[in-house]
Order: structure tokens, then sequence, then C-alpha cells
């Protein structure tokens, strides 16, 4: 019985992760964070090994989604800051650049490994003078 | 007994965001209610927030 009252949580649990990836991905979140509720997996074995007060141990598999609720209600949903009327690659241009959208050498501020060097640059310079010749 | 008040409780305490969530969705609100229901309740509420569409969603999704 305890194992089959397992199964359906678990069965529960990967309905809510699932519906809580549209409802992120909708809002314009990355939906990998709707894993975040396999933390309630982990406050359930934690209040199973210390073996807390009864009340807690009832309760401990709702703090997560909880708190989840909370921070999604109040964060800013980026599809809501959206241009529908721009092409899909310039929709989220009123809310600045995006410096990775810049090429590494337009970018003055952006940092270089010093330790990289181009090997095959020498070869296409020879290639190039060979070339115009 | 202890999970219906554990189920109480939850409610308590997210009834306000998801209401707002149904706000800014552009939903009627009447919807965040149904995490009251104990245990099926708050799928409900998931379901109906994941698969309805948004009428306040610039892409109309």
């Amino acid at each position: 019985m305890p194992l089959m009252h397992g199964l359906i949580n678990l069965v529960m649990l990967a309905i809510t992760i699932w519906c809580y990836w549209r409802i992120l991905v909708r809002a314009g979140i990355s939906g990998w964070w709707a894993y975040l509720m396999l933390l309630s997996l982990a406050v359930v074995f934690i209040d199973s090994v210390v073996r807390g007060p009864l009340i807690f141990s009832v309760i401990a598999p709702y703090i997560v989604p909880a708190v989840l609720i909370w921070i999604f209600a109040f964060r800013h949903w980026p599809s809501f800051e959206a241009d529908p009327k721009a092409a899909s690659n310039r929709r989220f241009a009123q809310q600045g650049r995006d410096r990775r959208d810049d090429m590494p050498s337009a970018d003055p501020h952006r940092s270089v490994n010093p330790g990289f060097t181009d090997d095959d640059a020498p070869r296409r310079k020879r290639r190039k003078t060979s070339e115009q010749k | 007994m202890p999970l219906i008040v554990a189920s109480l409780i939850f409610a308590l305490v997210v009834i306000y965001p998801l209401w707002r969530i149904c706000d800014r969705a552009g939903l009627p609100k009447w919807p965040a209610f149904t995490v009251f229901i104990p245990i099926i309740g708050p799928p409900i509420i998931a379901y109906l927030l994941a698969f309805s569409r948004w009428p306040n969603h610039p892409f109309g999704r």
C-alpha cells in the first residue's frame, strides 16, 4: 500500500512538473525551472529521516510548490514584455540589447581569453597570399 | 484529516499568488479558488493555467 501511495505521488509530481513547464514557457521563462519541484522529494526525504512533528510531515510536500508559486506570481514575465509586431528575432528589442548578440570584436567590454591562440591563422594568411598571387 | 488540514493551509498560502497569476494572464480569477479542493485542487488549477488560452498573452497563446 505505501508503495502504491508513493507511485501515485510520483505520477502526480510528473504531471505537475509538465503543467508547470508549460506555464513557465508561456511566461517566457525556461521550463527547466519546473524541475525545482523535485526538491519536494528531498524535503519529504529529509523529514522522514529527521522524523519531525506530524504537522511538518504533512505540510512538507507543499513547501516547495508554495514558494515557487509566490516567486512566479511576482517576478517579471519576459513574454509579456515582448513586441508581437516585431520580427521574431527582434521581439525583445525594447528590453535593450543583449551583449550576447554582439560579435566578440564589436564589444569592447567582453573579456577575451588571453590564452587563446588561433593556430589556423598563419595557414589562412599563407593561403590568402598565395591566392592573391 | 491531517492531509485535509495541510491542503487547506497550502490553499490559504497560495490563493493570493494564484489570484495574481490568473489576473496577469487575463483569465477569470475564480479558478484560483479550486486550490481549496483538497488533493485534486492544485492539479486542476495547474492544468487550467497550462492548457487554457491566456487572453493577455502578446502572442495569443
